[in-house]
């Protein structure tokens, strides 16, 4: 179901602004629209310019606060809290009292840290571009010869000996290998000054990396050693540093606190945008959902100096759009809202997928065993999340339980129960496969074919189903014309057929006939008769869409044989390896059953999470594409009330 | 060992392996991108999760025929069955659908996931979208193990 939707506006005077605002943001039931405001009032009543300012500035704190938690949370303590739950008083006092001037200094120790670190991987550099070199001896301060020049380079090894030919034919000059690579050479070269432009001209022809050593203070081996105790020196350095953020990453969790309070902060005054203002009057608009009008109400009562008042949207104005079901139904709202919210005017699909949803999600499954764990599991993570996470999450928890549900009901009538092989079972457990069987209506394996039919007959139902959702849709709309030309049609074919070849009464494939001759005449209105023909018959041809879409419920089979089968592997599996295990003397039965007892677990476990997943998309899909295809467009724009949201509190 | 156990057993491998391939590498395609998207915004690990399994299960359906295979050979109560030519390639034929269906859809549909995974990261409201693109690939290989299920399970007889 659609909720209703009314239109608020409240007119006030400025003195209440910001307490109003503050009640609005807590209540959290008005989605606040932008009042659309003539330019110059906006230039002579809207003080756009300071508000601007303003949200700057907190945007700026937001910002630098969030820059502090980045950089503390390597040092925050281990037992850091999880949940970070406040009431409101508490956590407002949390954000008075937090001392602002600490985010400059840790800003100044992470400037500091990040220097320190970039002059570390400069030193590393440096060393490592040294390390071939360690055998020079000579001290470089003193290297300037009068006249003899010198030359350091890198040059490939394939060069190597057309190199040193070059030079061997040029006299007042020696060349030395001070280290080699696989590939590279290290070579030191001394020549006579005045043979400089011979050398240079000769080595222009060859690819050389030229080193420069003029940084270099006495020997290779010192300079390095000295960039080593540099490093050493800035490594303890960087440690005292995290030393001392440790004593500030007690602030860890006040920081958090403050981004979420500025970021309400930040939502409180950014909403004034939408408001319409003078010197001393506010006009605010805003959509609200029938129930919650009692409430705003009651909220204003509070206040002398405003006023509000209802209306229902006026043509041509689109509400957005909220969901309101009952609580069965209403978590399935998260499968709708995946794909869209309806349009103002349409049907919520919520109700009629909820359970094909549910079923289909069980044959995926079809274990009674895995949909039991299902539900305890998904049960007991609603209980532990429901407070701190949101509604979305908190909604999939309850889309689980009741598929868990259908699940065991699924799995209860193939006898899916872990997997298990009743027939092989001892006879003292005669009495659970005497239960086990009288609640089987058909078994998978034994009987493929037969769960193959049922999963293209619920695809069938389905898609029937979807059509004459149409059907009503298009009859409520009073378009019969299209009702009866291409839903109703739609449904002869598709339901003739199906009875025809089932019961196998050659009169029923009247109804296709009948269907395919209206969609054939009717399907459009225009043109003279042959076009018309030609455009039914194209339409005609949609048939051919709705068979492969019956057939992809295949998929459901497919799921279910897989996990079935794979329930039966963990089964073998463990059996196999227990009789190899037990075989060992003296730890063999302890150990084959710790063994055992371990794969059975995680094994089963894998497949419920892996084929849950697999089930939940699939199951989608079909709701999606084959379901959805025939009557809905999820077209709307959700509701999003004007509310508090916190990123890392919960408030009580 | 008789030639036709050595056919079987080849279609045992088909189905197995290149269904197992497909899967590898669609995963792979799918985590690369997940970590690198993870890598500038750690948060949605769980989302993108979803989308890096996904052409898991073409492995999974490649692991379920060669194993109703290997049942239906009776391999599993400890007998080696002789088989003609003819019975073993009966058993290849019956298990490659599932085997080329799942190399090809699991790589496709990592293609897929990974785009997908980009999408989630940049709309994260959108993720179910992407999933449900992800299946509409994924759809062949069912088809395949569907044709290959029928075919070992009506189909062999020893």
């Amino acid at each position: 179901m659609l909720s209703r939707m009314f239109k608020a506006t409240i007119l006030g005077h400025n003195p209440v602004k910001e307490k109003l605002i503050s009640d609005l943001h807590k209540a959290g039931i008005l989605e606040i629209v932008e009042i659309e405001k003539e330019a110059e009032k906006e230039a002579g009543f809207n003080d756009s310019d300071t508000l601007q300012a303003k949200l700057q500035r907190i945007s700026k704190l937001i910002e630098d606060l969030n820059y502090s938690a980045n950089f503390l949370n390597p040092f925050k303590p281990k037992k850091a809290k999880k949940t970070r739950s406040y009431t409101d008083e508490n956590y407002q006092t949390i954000t008075r009292s937090f001392k602002y001037n600490i985010l400059e200094k840790i800003k100044k120790f992470n400037q500091q840290m990040q220097q320190h670190e970039n002059r570390i991987d400069y030193c590393y550099n440096m060393i490592s571009l040294l390390s071939p070199w360690q055998k020079v001896k000579v001290e470089f301060d003193q290297m300037n010869f009068e006249h003899v020049n010198t030359f350091f380079g890198i040059m490939n090894k394939k060069k190597l000996s057309s190199f040193q030919k070059e030079i061997e034919r040029v006299n007042l000059s020696s060349f030395n290998i001070i280290h080699s690579t696989r590939d590279n050479v290290y070579f030191f070269l001394m020549y006579a000054k005045q043979i400089e432009e011979t050398i240079n001209e000769m080595m222009k022809a060859f690819p050389l990396t030229a080193m420069d050593f003029s940084f270099v203070r006495g020997t290779i081996y010192k300079t390095m050693t000295s960039f080593k105790d540099e490093i050493r020196d800035l490594e303890t350095h960087i440690e005292d540093i995290k030393e001392q953020l440790k004593e500030y990453a007690e602030y860890f969790d006040d920081i958090l606190i403050c981004v979420d309070y500025w970021g309400m902060v930040f939502q409180r005054e950014e909403i004034k945008r939408k408001f319409y203002a003078t010197q001393s009057t506010f006009l605010l608009k805003g959509w609200i959902q029938e129930k919650d009008i009692d409430r705003l109400k009651g909220l204003n009562k509070k206040y002398r100096e405003t006023d509000i008042s209802f209306s229902l949207p006026e043509p041509g104005e689109v509400p957005p759009v909220a969901l309101k079901n009952n609580p069965v139904f209403s978590p399935f709202e998260m499968v709708t809202k995946l794909f869209g919210v309806p349009g103002t005017d349409d049907v919520d699909p919520t109700p009629l997928l909820a359970p094909f949803f549910a079923l289909f999600f069980g044959i995926c499954l079809t274990d009674a065993g895995y949909g039991l764990v299902l539900l305890i599991l998904s049960a007991l993570l609603l209980f532990k999340l429901r407070k701190t996470k949101g509604e979305g999450t908190v909604k999939l928890m309850k889309v689980l339980i009741i598929s868990g549900l259908f699940t065991i009901i699924v799995g209860a009538i193939t006898g899916g129960w872990f997997g298990i092989d009743f027939d092989k079972l001892p006879k003292a457990f005669r009495a659970i496969k005497e239960f086990r069987d009288r609640l089987v209506l058909l078994e998978p394996l034994k009987n493929p074919l037969v769960l193959f039919i049922t999963t293209l007959a619920l695809g069938a139902v389905q898609v029937l189903t979807g059509i004459i959702i149409k059907l009503f849709l298009y009859v409520k709309d009073k378009r019969y014309y299209e009702a009866f030309s291409s839903p109703f049609a739609w449904f002869l074919i598709v339901s003739g057929i199906i009875s025809a070849m089932l019961l196998k009464i050659k009169l029923l494939w009247v109804f296709p006939v009948a269907g395919a001759c209206i969609i054939l005449v009717f399907t459009s209105r225009q043109g003279n008769i042959l076009v018309r023909l030609l455009k039914g018959a194209y339409s005609l041809y949609g048939i051919t869409s709705i068979f492969g879409d019956i057939l992809s419920y295949s998929r459901l089979f497919a799921l279910a044989l897989s996990t079935g089968v794979i329930a039966l592997v963990i089964n073998v599996v463990v059996g196999i390896l227990y009789q190899m295990i037990v075989k060992i003397p003296y730890v063999g039965v302890p150990m084959a059953v710790i063994f055992g007892i371990f794969i059975v677990v995680f094994g089963h476990l894998f497949n419920i999470v892996i084929n849950s997943l697999g089930g939940f998309i699939h199951t989608t899909r079909l709701q999606f594409v084959e379901y959805f295809g025939k009557f809905y467009e999820g077209s709307g724009s959700e509701f999003r009330p004007f509310k508090r949201e916190y990123k890392y509190i919960k408030i009580q | 060992m008789t030639i036709g156990l050595f056919i079987a057993g080849m279609g045992i491998f088909i189905s197995v392996v290149l269904a197992g391939i497909g899967s590898a590498v669609g995963i792979g395609l799918a985590g690369q991108v997940a970590a690198g998207v993870m890598s500038e915004d750690p948060k949605n690990f769980g989302k993108y999760l979803m989308l890096i399994a996904l052409p898991g299960t073409q492995g999974i359906y490649g692991f379920v025929i060669g194993f109703l295979v290997i049942m239906k050979l009776g391999i599993l109560t400890g007998t080696v069955p002789s088989l003609s030519i003819a019975q073993g390639l009966n058993v290849f034929a019956a298990a490659a659908p599932i085997g080329f269906a799942g190399l090809v859809s699991a790589i496709h549909q990592g293609k897929v996931c990974a785009a997908g995974i980009e999408m989630a990261a940049k709309q994260p409201s959108d993720v179910g979208k992407a999933l449900v693109m992800g299946v509409f690939v994924e759809f062949y290989a069912v088809l395949g193990l569907l044709i290959s299920f029928f075919l070992v399970w009506f189909g062999i007889n020893l």
